[in-house]
């Protein structure tokens, strides 16, 4: 012991430093570490529900896209559909139209055709009277003023004959 | 128009029964003989040798009647025989005298048409005075009409008309009228000139056409249809 009083180290200081140290490590143990390490659960704790968050979060994300991608395709499908159907119901109409115009152009021309058919019997007809109406004036102006009177006088007598 | 012939007739029918007493009781035969120097139509003649004193008293009156003017039916006289005889008379002599006329008669003077009548009909007698009297005053239109109308009153006779383009000659017009009497017999053919018929002839019987002529022909011809 003396020997230690010698170098200059006190027992007693020692003890006293060595439950200081103690003291300090309880009161430590129970201010900081205890504190600190709820502090640190409880942000272990956090981060884990945020990445637990984050990972259902993702989760739903990826059905999500995968519903729009579904939906998506669903909807190309279904306007695919509708464009097939456009197309068709398009090439109905064109085709039915085609029909009426053809059915139209036909009936047009055959009014057409009778209209031009009836205008050239009109003027077949008003060609034949005119011409029929020449032929009479021509031979009217010609037997009237041209006939010798015995002729005239021969074809009474012909005619009664006839008559008889 | 026909009072002065009428009165001619009754007063030569009456002057015959003065010299003739008892004609009207005599035979028929009897009665053609005493008729046959009388100077009296052919038609009356007939008349008288073949009628009654019964009826001819009836006629004499109607006769009288008519002439003065008392008679008022006019329809009276439908079917009479005295008046069939007049007619007869006027639709086939008078009317082949008539037709002898040319149509240039109408348009001359009253002298000069009287001279042609004195030509036409040379007896001297009163009915033929009478007679020559109807042609000198009257158109050719206005007698046919008289004797068509005067022939519808007696009997229900045709009413017959014939068109030609020209004038034609009596022989020929004589044969028409001839023809056409005996086949619709009493009845009074009227000529008409219609240049518009050019040649041939035209024939009405009761509003029935028979067309003869060029103009119906060129009108037939010139009617066909060249397309059909």
């Amino acid at each position: 012991m003396e020997g230690l009083s010698s170098l200059g180290i006190d027992p007693l200081s020692i003890l006293i430093y060595i439950v200081n140290t103690g003291l300090l490590i309880v009161v430590l143990v129970y201010v900081l570490y205890k504190p600190i390490l709820k502090f640190l659960d409880s942000r272990r704790d956090r981060i884990r529900e945020s990445v637990e968050e984050a990972q259902i979060l993702k989760e739903e994300l990826t059905k999500k896209a995968e519903e729009a991608r579904a939906a998506e395709a669903h909807f190309e499908a279904q306007l695919k559909k509708e464009t097939e159907n456009l197309r068709k119901f398009g090439e109905e109409k064109r085709a039915q139209m085609e029909a009426e115009m053809a059915t139209l152009r036909t009936e047009m021309l055959r009014k057409a055709n009778e209209e031009i058919e009836v205008r050239k019997n009109e003027l077949i007809k008003e060609v034949e009277e005119t011409l029929l109406q020449l032929m009479k004036k021509v031979v009217l102006d010609t037997v009237k003023n041209r006939v010798p009177e015995e002729v005239v006088m021969e074809s009474i007598r012909d005619a009664w004959k006839q008559y008889k | 128009m026909l009072n002065s012939l009428l009165t001619a007739l009754l007063y030569e029918v009456l002057g015959f029964a003065s010299h003739h007493p008892d004609f009207l009781t005599l035979e028929a035969g009897q009665r053609e003989e005493l008729l046959a120097d009388f100077k009296m139509p052919t038609a009356l003649k007939h008349y008288l040798a073949h009628t009654n004193e019964k009826h001819f008293m009836q006629d004499l009156r109607l006769l009288l009647s008519m002439l003065t003017g008392t008679s008022q039916n006019s329809l009276s006289i439908k079917g009479n025989l005295f008046f069939k005889a007049v007619l007869e008379f006027l639709s086939t002599t008078f009317a082949g005298k008539l037709d002898e006329l040319p149509n240039k008669f109408y348009l001359l003077p009253a002298v000069k048409r009287m001279e042609e009548v004195e030509k036409l009909i040379e007896s001297d007698s009163l009915i033929a005075r009478a007679l020559k009297d109807l042609l000198a005053n009257n158109s050719y239109q206005e007698i046919a009409s008289f004797l068509e109308q005067f022939s519808k009153a007696v009997t229900d006779s045709d009413m017959v008309l014939v068109q030609m383009p020209r004038d034609i000659e009596p022989a020929l017009k004589k044969e028409i009228r001839e023809a056409l009497s005996e086949k619709y017999p009493l009845s009074f053919p009227k000529f008409q000139v219609n240049r518009e018929l050019i040649g041939g002839l035209r024939v009405f019987v009761n509003g029935k056409t028979k067309d003869l002529s060029w103009f119906a022909r060129i009108n037939k011809i010139t009617s066909i249809k060249i397309s059909s």
